[in-house]
């Protein structure tokens, strides 16, 4: 078992509470997971709750079968990393974010340059993308930039939120492959948050339907 | 030699100023007569109470009264510097008022005791002027400081998340913000530093000389009274950004931006 979630809720008033839970659910290796829902039924607060980033979420999240807290939590997201639905555009170059996420005492490895070019090749970025600032690339640029560096830092599971969103069919196929690639790289796994056509391609293992926060549907295919 | 004392003849003359200020406003229709009349009214009644209690505890010098009237003028400004700023979170008054209170109660003791070496410590004289110059001008920053880190943190949650969900720490996702606010805290006495003398002469040095110091004393005293405002701005500062930190950042680095509410 990669990542565990046990009675994962947030206690709010009754109707105000974006993910009333209790959810339950597993991820193992090898497991690429669609998670679809109507709009408010709280899939993106789910997939955040994964990563820990809710403070209010009540529940355990366990990784690896360790529970998860405290001071354990970085190295923690550091192997289960989340994008959110926007990318993030931190105030610097793409350059600098990427190598400021190995500037972090969790970080391990050092910064790959030559890991990088290849991610740029095959996510169809120019390398003289490096040099501008992330508030001034597009939105499709911005996305695979997200999970560029994502990737750099070797993760065992990914927690995506519509990360191809804003990507022409073309672009989202490279994306695909490229996932498709890291995933058949050893005992990793993936939950991808989805509108229509999904980041694993062909390669789906399960599909999960959220309602109001509370049921995890196991569609079966 | 001491000041020459106003008559309450000036006092009616120094109050044709305020008429003036008003008969301006109703001139121009600006409409803050109402608002002008208040706060004189109450700059006379303020300034007069503090007169009377000032003119008792100087006569009593009794070391309670002295830490009574020391302990009201920190509570009260530790409340002020929380109520200029824009956000709330839950233990910000606790946290204003531990800033305010070991930043000035630390210079003060130190001026009080080392520099200025009077004995007792508590001599009223010395001990509510210097700590109230502190006082009035650390708030200032405190609340830059303070409203600084809450803005950053309530709208650039999207980076500090974002650097969570990589792998920092919480001190690591938010140590730029807490420097910025710390920064901005310090920016008003920094500037006032470059500019006293030269554009700006300070109010208690304008008021030694006033009351018959020797000029270079006064400078004196000014300079140690600006250092003592921005060792204690800086300290307060940055322990209201990181009191601020801590409540809004959990154990388990996530960034609670739920704690924080905006007034209005």
């Amino acid at each position: 078992m990669l990542l565990r979630a046990r009675d994962l809720r947030i206690p709010e008033k009754a109707g105000e509470s974006p993910l009333p839970g209790p959810i339950n659910f597993a991820v193992d290796a090898g497991d690429r997971v669609t998670l679809t829902g109507t709009s408010g039924s709280g899939k993106s607060t789910l997939l955040r709750c994964l990563a820990m980033l809710d403070a209010r979420a009540l529940g355990s999240i366990h990784y690896r079968n360790t529970s998860v807290s405290g001071d354990a939590v970085p190295a923690f997201r550091r192997s289960v990393v989340y994008l959110a639905q926007s990318p993030v555009r931190f105030p610097m170059s793409v350059d600098a974010s990427l190598r400021h996420a190995f500037s972090f005492a969790t970080s391990r490895d050092a910064f790959d340059s030559a890991q990088v070019s290849k991610l740029l090749d095959q996510l169809k970025l120019s390398k003289a993308i490096l040099n501008r600032q992330l508030n001034q690339i597009s939105g499709g640029e911005a996305q695979r930039v997200a999970l560029l560096r994502a990737l750099l830092l070797k993760p065992t599971v990914l927690l995506l939120d519509e990360s191809t969103s804003a990507l022409d069919a073309e672009t989202k196929a490279c994306v695909v492959e490229t996932l498709a690639q890291w995933l058949a790289n050893g005992d990793r796994a993936g939950v991808a948050v989805t509108h229509g056509a999904d980041v694993w391609g062909d390669e789906v293992t399960r599909r999960l339907h959220i309602i109001a926060g509370k049921t995890l549907e196991e569609k079966t295919s | 030699m001491t000041a020459i004392a106003i008559s309450n003849q000036g006092l009616a003359i120094a109050g044709g100023f305020v008429i003036l200020a008003g008969l301006v406003s109703f001139a121009l229709r600006l409409g803050v007569q109402t608002k002008l009349w208040i706060a004189s009214a109450r700059t006379i009644v303020q300034l007069g109470l503090l007169g009377l209690v000032l003119k008792w505890v100087f006569e009593q010098r009794e070391w309670y009264l002295v830490t009574a009237v020391l302990v009201s003028m920190v509570i009260n400004a530790g409340i002020a510097a929380v109520r200029r700023t824009e956000r709330r979170f839950s233990g910000i008054w606790s946290s204003g008022l531990i800033a305010v209170s070991v930043s000035s109660v630390l210079t003060t003791s130190i001026v009080l005791t080392l520099v200025v070496s009077i004995r007792p410590w508590y001599e009223p004289r010395y001990a509510i002027p210097l700590l109230g110059m502190v006082l009035g001008n650390t708030l200032n920053g405190l609340s830059l400081c303070l409203d600084r880190i809450m803005t950053d943190l309530d709208e650039k949650r999207d980076v500090v998340e974002g650097w969570l969900a990589l792998g920092a720490s919480r001190w690591e996702a938010c140590r730029p913000f807490v420097g910025d606010a710390v920064r901005t805290g310090m920016i008003p006495i920094v500037n006032s530093m470059s500019v006293v003398g030269i554009v700006s002469l300070p109010g208690m040095m304008t008021g030694q000389i006033l009351a018959g110091a020797p000029p270079e004393d006064a400078v004196r005293y000014q300079i140690v009274v600006m250092f003592m405002i921005a060792g204690a701005t800086s300290l307060g500062a940055l322990l209201a950004g990181l009191l601020a930190f801590h409540r809004l950042v959990t154990p388990n680095h996530q960034l609670d931006h739920h704690r924080l509410r905006k007034l209005g």
